[in-house]
């Protein structure tokens, strides 16, 4: 379980309000139907209106899940159109846990989010060269070609 | 060492979430 490690207990405590529900619990099987849930662990960003923002599911050892909550609510804030809310998270993640699976995500988002802030292509494309020389293998470096 | 203060209500988690800067993680887990 990676919840007691403390990177991943503060990032859950700073950046979210926590809420867990049992999928055996008669009570929960109306919310769990309204978020089409399947399978666990099922994790999901939601806005205050219950609109969800972001989901992943399966599990993450605590030196991936805290990397990977911070470019959750790094995602929430973009959609929210907090772009410089999701920058600062997004250089978060990629400062503190660089070799984290996410780190190439987040390093194309930061691009994406710093663009949007300023609407200079510079940023994009300076993000993304960095992205380039990082994670060459990575998804999202064939994502940036256009 | 101080456990995360989990609720267990979406109507609850919202309400918290209305009242503050912070989004609500939901985390649906299987006991067994």
């Amino acid at each position: 379980m990676s919840y007691p490690e403390t990177p991943v207990r503060e990032a859950i405590e700073r950046l979210t309000v926590p809420l867990q529900l049992d999928n055996t619990v008669d009570a929960n099987q109306a919310v769990l139907d309204r978020f089409k849930h399947v399978w666990t662990p099922d994790l999901r960003i939601l806005d205050a209106d219950g609109t969800e923002l972001y989901r992943w599911s399966g599990y993450l050892p605590p030196f991936e899940f805290a990397p990977q909550l911070i470019v959750a609510v790094a995602h929430a804030r973009l959609r929210r159109k907090e772009y410089a809310a999701a920058k600062a998270l997004y250089e978060e993640a990629l400062l503190r846990f660089p070799t984290a699976l996410v780190a190439a995500e987040a390093q194309y988002y930061a691009g994406v989010s710093a663009y949007r802030a300023s609407h200079s292509a510079n940023d994009l494309l300076h993000a993304w060269h960095e992205l380039e020389k990082s994670h060459p293998e990575s998804e999202w470096t064939v994502k940036q070609n256009f | 060492m101080s456990e995360i203060a989990w609720l267990g209500s979406l109507e609850e988690a919202l309400s918290a979430a209305r009242s503050g800067e912070r989004l609500v993680l939901l985390d649906v887990f299987n006991p067994t």
